[in-house]
């Protein structure tokens, strides 16, 4: 197993508390690291390196530093690539604090993929149990976490565990409607377009709500169902409304907002207003559009499947 | 058995579709080869028609299957080519 | 000149469409080939 080489240089005599410093001899592999130690079953830690340090002036005075480069790793189909950050602990008053640091990882997958993360961090662990018996003894807090996804952008202010009653606020910038389309649908179905969305998020121990959280797109786009054969068998079947839904062919946009509300067992309701024009025939039309769906199994039913080709990437180094 | 036979030969592999496909031999391998894809087909037919689905939404489902359980060493085919996995 | 008919602008047409979508079937048919290829080892 990985030996714990350590490299120490303490000073110290009978009646005086040994000071100094304690280093790990030469940075871990986290590979073998995880090989040696037994994880969880379905966590599996790939790539990465670690290092630490602690630095002793006194048994209440003790600093640290944990580095983490490049950790890459999978847990139950979420896998992040590629994660680097600097730890700085210090023990004060039977609490370790971990100081105002930055995260940073290249990929995340969660069902949904995710590039260029970045977040703050901070927290602390209470080493004496507290008085709020009932608190968890510990607490980490990110701030302003960002990250790239569907050619746009997602961001946070803030989020911390224990969770607190404080929504977070989830902004979405420029999301590329297609691509989130894609996700849910696997048939015929075009949106050209852009997206941004403001969405207070309520994170609980047993699921996360949202509650009125507003979509707009910026910009004009076009929604297309022509190709979708569910949709032209539906039309052919369906003459009175085909008449109408038929103007959905092919519809220019100029407008297209919306509200998202989803409770803790992941049912979420999108209510899309549109405003557009069928131009082949000159209609305008006003498109109320509600669609219900469960995202917690539909991030399943992704993770299950990119589980496969995850998996396939590694043995194959031609992508499909 | 005589499928297994054929993949470690290399005369036969999995492609993305969900079905078997023809490397070489074909003269040999081709009776096998068309029974297994009829077999399948019968299955996800009934898989498609149990779920309300399209058959192509099981086929491509099943083809991930088969190419994540290949084997290394047997040959697949992701829709560019065959490549050893 | 051709006389240029004027088309008064149509009124809107407004549409209402309600969808409900069901991923659950992805995650029981993704259970479903795991058993029927550990079922029919000589097929797969």
């Amino acid at each position: 197993s990985a030996p714990m080489a350590i490299e120490y240089q303490l000073t110290g005599s009978q009646n005086q508390p040994p000071s100094g410093q304690i280093k790990s001899a030469r940075s871990l592999l986290l590979g073998d690291l995880a090989r040696s130690i037994n994880l969880p079953e379905e966590l599996t830690l790939d790539t990465g390196e670690l290092e630490w340090q602690a630095d002793i002036q006194s048994p209440e005075a003790i600093s640290a530093q944990i580095s983490i480069r490049e950790m890459s790793g999978q847990y139950q189909g979420y896998q992040i690539n590629k994660l680097s950050t600097e730890l700085p602990l210090i023990l004060k008053e039977q609490r370790i604090h971990l100081q105002p640091t930055q995260l940073t990882a290249e990929r995340a997958f969660t069902g949904v993929e995710l590039t260029s993360l970045t977040t703050g961090l901070t927290g602390y662990y209470t080493l004496t149990p507290g008085t709020e018996a009932e608190q968890k003894p510990f607490r980490i807090t990110l701030t302003d976490g960002q990250a790239e996804a569907f050619d746009g952008s997602l961001s946070f202010d803030q989020l911390s565990y224990p969770f607190t009653p404080r929504p977070v606020q989830i902004q979405l910038r420029e999301i590329n409607i297609q691509k989130l389309i894609n996700l849910a649908e696997s048939q015929q179905i075009s949106v050209t377009g852009q997206l941004s969305g403001d969405l207070p998020v309520r994170l609980y121990d047993d699921g996360t709500e949202i509650q009125q959280g507003q979509i707009y797109t910026t910009g004009t786009g076009e929604l297309i169902l022509q190709r979708n054969p569910a949709w032209q068998s539906m039309l052919e079947q369906n003459q009175t409304l085909g008449a109408s839904l038929r103007h959905l062919n092919h519809l220019h946009y100029d407008s297209l907002s919306g509200l998202i509300d989803m409770n803790k067992t992941g049912n979420l309701l999108m209510q899309i207003k549109v405003s557009g024009e069928n131009r082949a025939e000159r209609q305008p039309v006003r498109l109320n559009f509600n669609v219900e769906q469960n995202i917690l199994t539909l991030l399943k039913a992704l993770r299950l499947s990119e589980q496969i080709s995850q998996t396939l990437d590694k043995t194959v180094q031609r992508k499909y | 058995d005589e499928l297994d036979q054929a993949k470690n030969n290399g005369w036969v592999g999995e492609r993305y579709t969900g079905y078997l496909g023809i490397i070489s031999q074909a003269q040999k391998v081709k009776p096998m080869v068309d029974s297994v894809n009829a077999q399948r087909k019968a299955h996800y037919k009934k898989l498609a028609i149990d779920n309300g689905i399209p058959l192509q939404e099981v086929e491509k489902l099943a083809g991930k299957k088969v190419i994540n359980k290949t084997r290394s060493g047997h040959f697949i085919d992701l829709g560019n080519g065959w490549v050893k996995k | 000149c051709t006389p240029k008919i004027e088309v008064a602008a149509k009124e809107p047409i407004t549409i209402n469409l309600n969808v409900k979508i069901d991923h659950e079937i992805r995650v029981k048919v993704d259970k479903q080939l795991d058993d029927l290829f550990s079922e029919n080892s000589d097929l797969f």
